[in-house]
């Protein structure tokens, strides 16, 4: 049986029940966890869940093991997939346990799902993280499309734009929304590396960086307004975060105060009710002309053209088929193209040329 | 020197998009009701540094509680909002002024609906007729009375010049020193034939409300240039159109979507030199979170308006300057067209009487 030991002894495989696991020295807890080659014949199905609707994207099914006992409790498809191919054995990803119990089963099948195999990581962090990834792919020239696993509708969404590829990317890979995305990218702007390595040792949260976000736009606001550059904004910003950060045990009262100071500056977060657009359109900007590519005519052209339309309206005149109403719209029309066209020369121009 | 203003409208202490705004426009259902809105105003023109600013009279508000079946009066000693009901006079307007001491304040109006249909029109006006001859003769008076110093216009509720003159006649000989008049659903040589009218009357400052449109401030612009002493408008779109996640094109003030579901040609790139998009792609403004994404499209479009009506007054000296102007930053010949010509036609008839020529703007051929 070949077998490889990832880790030995009491490794709580879901990181966020790990100190928990660890202070009750659960029996439930996991004692080792193995990619092992198991017989089909032995794993049954764990059936007081039903199985998720997309398949499992690790490589092998879930099992947990006690004893005689053993239960994949994710991937069985994989597991019938052994069987219809008359296989007897199949590699698992076993997770060694002392006991078993329907609800700790359960449990484990939810969290299999919600928490990350090496537990979590610091909000601060994956905001750092995130500000250094997209600098890294910014300052690259690499199709970034590769790093899509693929396979699924993200990557049919792939557009000449970076900036918009990186965030599906981040999509997909992260199994996050393109809001939640957003979130941690604003989150990061603005804040130098240094500062975000200060909020991580801090273990600054979620919480933090919402509370401080009106108090941060008002500062890019009225640096902006200042005309200060991106660089300079950056650097005060993150010494004023840090200091609200130090200051965290009395926040409210520091942001409390500094609205109070900027006589109610601190921009109301969400004014009005976000509408929901179902269509998908696309972006419209008009770039301008080039100022040289405008035609100008000249004062010969002018004449000319001005002659053509007193000869025109001249004609009308004479046209006995046309009633009075219509050859005064008409004679109208002619007289605003003349006036329009004896004003297509500046005076300027006018004096110079006669 | 002539002048063309922007009053930034629709902004409080809170949303404001720019820490030096050159004018804003507060009005006195919001402002001049009580002393809480008193200091709202001082505080507002504080943070926003203002140079100037107007006080509307709430004329809007009447209108809005007419369409919504509110109880309207005009009570001068009651408060000016009460649960479902307004309650405007002169009085209110001068009070307010009083206390908030704008640059200039609007008298009371009872504004016209947008009517179409030219026989519902002449009803809308008839019946809105006396309060709008009352209410202006009446505030001029108090104006006179209690805030000499603060400059008076009258706002123009009219929807041709025929009606404009009927509303003339009767308040002819008051002392007001300006019009102010909303741009509704008017075609640019529409407003053009009121401007010139409001020349040939010798009124030296006219203020147009509620508009951004690239081609009105392009009218203003060339108006303020040749027309008038001073020509302004106000306009609240940098904040209503960032609420609905949209960017107005710094050329020519015309609306970019930048909501979520939107897609960016990568080809595309933004080429707004504010201080907000500089060195900034669409999608990052496009990827903002909503409260973020508010802030940089209200202050860039604010910016954007201002910086639009700084370049069409400097272009506008001459008509083919502004034609020029106009080409480079608008792709609507159209419209361009028509206003060259609208203009044109001004320029050659302006100090003719205006019923021997005004079939030239009325008159689409």
């Amino acid at each position: 049986m070949e077998e490889k030991i990832l880790k030995e002894e009491n490794q709580g495989y879901q990181g966020s029940l790990e100190n928990f696991l660890e202070k009750e020295k659960s029996e439930f807890a996991n004692f080792s966890e193995k990619i092992e080659e198991l017989s089909i014949q032995e794993i049954s199905k764990f059936t007081e869940l039903p199985d998720y609707v997309e398949a499992s994207a690790d490589f092998f099914p879930i099992v947990i093991k006690s004893g005689e006992s053993c239960f994949c409790i994710d991937g069985w498809e994989k597991v019938e997939n052994a069987k219809n191919a008359q296989q007897t054995q199949i590699f698992c990803r076993v997770f060694y346990v002392h006991k078993i119990s329907d609800v700790e089963l359960a449990i484990r099948k939810i969290a299999i799902r919600m928490v990350p195999l090496a537990g979590r990581a610091l909000y601060s962090e994956i905001v750092r993280n995130i500000k250094i990834l997209i600098n890294f792919i910014m300052q690259s020239k690499e199709n970034i499309k590769v790093y899509s696993h693929g396979g699924d509708r993200k990557s049919d969404s792939f557009t000449n734009n970076r900036e918009e590829n990186i965030r599906l990317i981040l999509m997909e890979r992260f199994a996050k929304k393109r809001s939640t995305i957003n979130q941690y990218i604003s989150h990061g702007s603005y804040l130098t590396l240094e500062a975000l390595e200060k909020l991580v040792e801090g273990k600054a949260d979620k919480e933090f960086f919402e509370k401080v976000n009106n108090a941060k736009l008002q500062i890019i606001k009225e640096l902006k307004s200042k005309n200060f550059s991106a660089d300079e904004i950056t650097q005060m910003v993150s010494k004023k975060i840090i200091e609200f950060f130090n200051n965290r045990e009395n926040l409210e009262d520091l942001l409390k105060k500094r609205a109070s100071n900027d006589d109610g500056k601190s921009e109301k977060s969400e004014p009005v009710k976000k509408e929901k657009f179902l269509e998908e359109p696309t972006l419209e900007y008009w770039k301008g002309n080039d100022a040289s590519s405008i035609v100008k005519l000249c004062e010969e052209e002018i004449r000319e053209k001005a002659a053509a339309i007193c000869q025109r309206m001249g004609a009308r005149f004479q046209d006995f088929s046309t009633n009075f109403s219509l050859i005064k719209e008409a004679v109208i029309g002619d007289v605003k193209e003349l006036l329009s066209l004896i004003n297509c020369m500046s005076k300027e121009e006018s004096v110079c040329l006669n | 020197m002539s002048q063309l203003i922007y009053f930034c409208a629709g902004l409080d202490s809170n949303i404001c998009p720019a820490a030096n705004i050159e004018a804003v426009l507060i009005n006195t259902p919001d402002f001049g009701d009580g002393s809480k809105g008193i200091e709202e105003a001082r505080k507002l023109r504080s943070i926003s540094n203002a140079k100037k600013m107007m006080l509307d009279s709430g004329g809007f508000q009447l209108l809005k509680a007419e369409e919504n079946g509110l109880e309207i009066s005009c009570e001068e000693n009651e408060p000016i909002k009460r649960n479902n009901k307004i309650n405007l006079s002169p009085m209110h307007v001068i009070r307010a002024a009083q206390d908030i001491k704008p640059d200039i304040f609007v008298a009371l109006d009872f504004p016209i609906k947008k009517i179409f249909d030219p026989s519902l029109q002449k009803i809308e006006f008839m019946r809105k007729l006396g309060f709008n001859i009352t209410w202006a003769i009446q505030t001029s008076a108090l104006r006179k009375k209690y805030c000499p110093e603060i400059e008076l216009f009258i706002p123009v509720q009219c929807y041709n010049l025929q009606q404009f003159n009927l509303f003339w006649e009767r308040i002819k000989g008051i002392e007001f020193d300006g019009f102010s008049m909303p741009v509704r659903n008017l075609k640019v040589p529409e407003i053009a034939l009121f401007l010139v009218k409001f020349y040939q009357l010798g009124i030296k400052k006219v203020h147009l409300l509620g508009t951004s449109s690239f081609f009105n401030i392009a009218l203003a612009a060339y108006s303020a240039n040749h027309l008038f002493e001073r020509i302004s408008f106000d306009a609240t779109t940098w904040r209503l159109i960032a609420e609905k996640e949209c960017y107005f094109n710094p050329h020519n003030l015309s609306l970019v979507n930048l909501r979520e579901n939107v897609r960016i040609d990568g080809e595309i790139m933004a080429d707004c030199q504010c201080v907000w998009c500089h060195g900034k792609s669409f999608a990052y403004i496009k990827n903002l979170p909503y409260a973020e994404k508010f802030l940089f499209l209200m202050c860039h479009n604010h910016l954007a308006i201002e910086k639009i009506t700084k370049e069409m007054y400097k272009n506008s000296c001459e008509l083919e300057e502004l034609r020029h102007y106009l080409l480079t930053n608008s792709p609507n010949q159209e419209r361009i067209k028509e206003l060259h010509q609208t203009l044109a036609v001004i320029e050659g008839f302006k100090d003719e009487p205006l019923d021997e020529w005004k079939n030239l703007l009325t008159i689409k051929p």
